[in-house]
């Protein structure tokens, strides 16, 4: 019997996760990045939209009605949108750097959800979606598929 | 061997760290510089000896106070000034510290703290600024008169032991004002003991030490060829080290923790001005926890439990050490063993001055040995004398040697395995005895059992039948008591069978087996950058530069304010240490529990009824599995 193929298991990980099994995307790992891959589309859209309201081509009765009503928000929403569109491809090629840049986008949404709430405005599916995705993500089994051998675990 | 032989043939070589102003001294030339006063409950002081007038004599002489009164030595009566001290800084021979690295070590809350501990200073007593130096001064001119570094002895012969005590005295604790440390105050006194078996031990240490040659030795002895016999030979190594206590403050001597110059001489390093004793070269954080924190530790382990276990999450919440970064405050005992080398091999050889009950000082005077600064926690208090505490009474180390490290439960090695086998021969007596009760009950009992079952087939006398049957079960449970007891002596006869064989090869269990809690030093630092070095220094005074005229003021959205503050310190601090990483997934985490927690505030009711219905579904479920299964 030949070892020469046999895949190597990295210690740091569970033994019930081999390198086969790290290779396949978990239906929640595909669940996040469409969920992300939403929130890109709708940020272009605001953008879009924001865009052409300002335009001479906007009707004048419709004008305004998109409310991005400081820097801020022109700054945070692209931003945001390109730093999402990095994640989710890292998140499907299984990339640690990835897995944290999410956290920090998802620490940053729920800073501003909370924000957002204790001045009587509450995003209350987007706070549950968020909450989610941070528990899924930092469920045992999710964080060893994104550590390759070499790698610790934060 | 005599006493004086005794010490000096185990005298430690002490090693102190870069920086160290103050060395071991005799007392003489120290009390020459002191005034002696006394302050009554109000404070008031009355000078009863002047600068220049005592002597040890002259000390001895004040054995007692008016009730409410204090005795306290002042060595330094005039802190250096500003001018005076900034000249006494840019002194070139001054000894100088290199490297502070405490609050690196240590956290943002736990500086925070730090700088909170700080302004505490001002309110309580203490040690005025100044001092340190101004003492550092006054030695220098000492140590030129007195000349090597000097160590009282003593020797204590108790439970077939013999303690040989080292006491260490310094003319100040400098920990706090030179290197960062807990406190300052004047004197200091520092010890250690050696404790050595009886020479009819020496035979039997002989045998563990090798078989072989242990047992030729042994015949040796035995034919009168050696005089090794009377020879003591050491057993145990301790010294004093802050808060720790008894078991833990000793270390056998074969343990590799005990380093050994020429084979007799233990090594300490001594704390940088506290004069504190370890066993290894290092910088020790003191990070003691209070009680009441216990509880809120074990709460925050099972939660810890219950978020790996049950919620299966990956990142530790680590509550625990957060807990104990926010209620405690960090302070690091430099041991680095860099500095002076003191004792056999070193750079000075240890003068020795024998001291016991019978030196006056030593006994009579119950005062405190330097400056009262009235501290309501004592820590910048003066100590008293080598004999006594500072409330008066006589300190552990002195009365009890043995007690103070734990050894009076400890008896010497064949004084153990006698008392073992004695032991196992009152097992065997208690065996007996037991064993002839159990018989006696068990006829008991059964004569019980068959009045009882008589009774129960007769008509007309339940009466006596219950009180039979009561009589039955309390005899039945005494059986059952004597039982328990006769095995438990069995357990202990075979257990102590056992230990006694390996007694009597000499295994008496591991060097390390008694220590409960050791102090170990903190892995170096390395590679730091001067701005990660300049940051923990600054910046838990600076956050509370920003907090306090935020919480003062409280302008528009400030709890923003503050959260914006701890957050952008908080990951500063993060990115100093290449940690950022861990930052952002532990504020993720945070802010996921807080919206969980707001979640849960605002739809606990939708929450039941989904958890309601999710058992009742999963009830069908496993109804509809059993029906198919069958």
């Amino acid at each position: 019997m030949s070892y020469e193929n046999a895949s190597v298991v990295h210690p740091d990980m569970p033994p019930s996760v081999t390198p086969e099994v790290k290779g396949r995307r978990p239906f929640g790992l595909k669940a996040i990045i469409l969920l992300m891959l939403v929130q890109v589309i709708a940020s272009i859209a605001i953008l879009g939209l924001y865009a052409y309201l300002n335009s001479n081509w906007a009707d004048e009765s419709i004008e305004g009605q998109v409310d991005i009503s400081s820097w801020y928000d022109l700054l945070s929403i692209p931003t945001i949108a390109v730093l999402r569109i990095i994640a989710i491809v890292g998140l499907w090629q299984m990339r640690r750097w990835a897995w944290l840049l999410t956290m920090a986008l998802l620490a940053y949404a729920m800073a501003f959800d909370a924000i957002s709430f204790f001045r009587g405005n509450a995003f209350y599916l987007a706070m549950f979606l968020n909450v989610l995705t941070v528990f899924y993500l930092n469920l045992s089994e999710v964080q060893n598929l994104f550590i390759r051998p070499g790698e610790r675990k934060p | 061997m005599n006493d004086l032989t005794l010490l000096r043939r185990y005298e430690p070589v002490v090693r102190y760290t870069k920086g160290e102003m103050f060395f071991p001294t005799v007392v003489d030339g120290y009390l020459r510089v002191c005034r002696l006063w006394m302050a009554d409950a109000e404070r008031k002081t009355t000078l009863l000896a002047d600068s220049g007038t005592l002597t040890t004599e002259k000390l001895a002489e004040y054995r007692s106070v008016p009730i409410n009164h204090r005795l306290y030595l002042q060595f330094t009566q005039h802190p250096l000034q500003a001018l005076e001290y900034q000249h006494w800084l840019r002194q070139p021979t001054r000894p100088r510290f290199s490297h502070p690295n405490r609050l690196y070590r240590v956290g943002l809350v736990t500086r925070v703290i730090d700088s909170l501990f700080d302004v505490a200073l001002l309110l309580r007593g203490r040690v005025p600024g100044g001092t340190a130096a101004a003492a550092q001064v006054l030695y220098a001119g000492l140590s030129a008169e007195e000349g090597r570094p000097a160590y009282y002895g003593r020797v204590i012969r108790d439970g077939g032991y013999i303690a040989l005590h080292y006491i260490y005295f310094f003319v100040m604790n400098d920990w706090r004002s030179s290197f960062h440390g807990v406190n300052d105050h004047e004197s200091d006194w520092e010890q250690v003991f050696v404790y050595l078996v009886e020479g009819e031990e020496s035979k039997d240490r002989h045998l563990e030490a090798s078989s072989d040659g242990g047992r030729l030795l042994d015949e040796a002895i035995d034919n009168g060829s050696t005089n090794e016999r009377a020879e003591p030979i050491p057993l145990w190594f301790a010294c004093a080290s802050h808060d720790f206590s008894g078991d833990d403050l000793r270390r056998r001597w074969d343990d590799p923790e005990v380093e050994k110059i020429a084979e007799t001489h233990p090594v300490i390093y001594a704390g940088a001005g506290s004069h504190g004793s370890y066993f290894s070269r290092g910088e020790y954080l003191m990070q003691e926890e209070p009680g009441f924190l216990k509880p809120l530790l074990n709460f925050s382990k099972g939660l810890e439990r219950f978020w790996r276990d049950t919620l299966r999450q990956g990142t530790p919440l680590n509550l625990d050490s957060g807990l104990r970064s926010i209620f405690s405050i960090p302070f690091v005992d430099y041991a680095r063993g860099d500095g002076r080398q003191i004792g056999i091999g070193g750079d000075s050889p240890w003068s020795l001055v024998q001291i016991s009950d019978n030196d006056g000082w030593v006994h009579n005077y119950r005062g405190l040995w330097g400056l009262d600064t009235w501290d309501p926690l004592g820590g910048e208090r003066a100590p008293s004398g080598p004999k006594y505490d500072r409330n008066g009474s006589v300190r552990l180390s002195w009365s009890n040697p043995l007690a103070w490290a734990g050894l009076d439960k400890v008896p010497p090695p064949r004084q153990a395995v006698i008392d073992m086998e004695r032991f196992l021969v009152e097992l065997e007596d208690d065996e007996k005895e037991i064993g002839a009760q159990l018989d006696e009950q068990r006829i008991k009992v059964r004569k019980l059992e068959l009045e009882v079952e008589a009774l129960r087939q007769t008509a007309f006398m339940t009466g006596l039948y219950e009180r039979r049957h009561a009589d039955l079960v309390g005899a039945e449970s005494d059986l059952q008591n004597l039982r328990r007891q006769h095995i438990d002596i069995l357990e202990s006869q075979e257990a102590s069978r056992m230990s006694l064989e390996r007694m009597r090869l000499g295994d008496f269990g591991g060097a390390r087996d008694h220590i409960q809690k050791a102090h170990h030093p903190e892995v170096p630092i390395e590679n730091v950058s001067r701005f990660a070095h300049w940051w923990a220094a600054v910046s838990g005074g600076v956050i509370l530069l920003l907090i306090i005229p935020i919480v003062y003021f409280r302008p528009s959205n400030w709890l923003l304010w503050l959260i914006g503050i701890a957050v952008l310190f908080g990951a500063i601090d993060a990115l100093t240490r290449g940690k950022l990483d861990i930052f952002l997934l532990r504020l993720a985490i945070t802010l996921a529990i807080l919206t969980s927690g707001i979640l849960l505030w605002e739809f606990w009711w939708l929450l039941l009824i989904v958890a309601f219905m999710l058992v009742v579904i999963i009830g069908i479920r496993d109804n509809l599995r059993e029906m198919s299964s069958v």
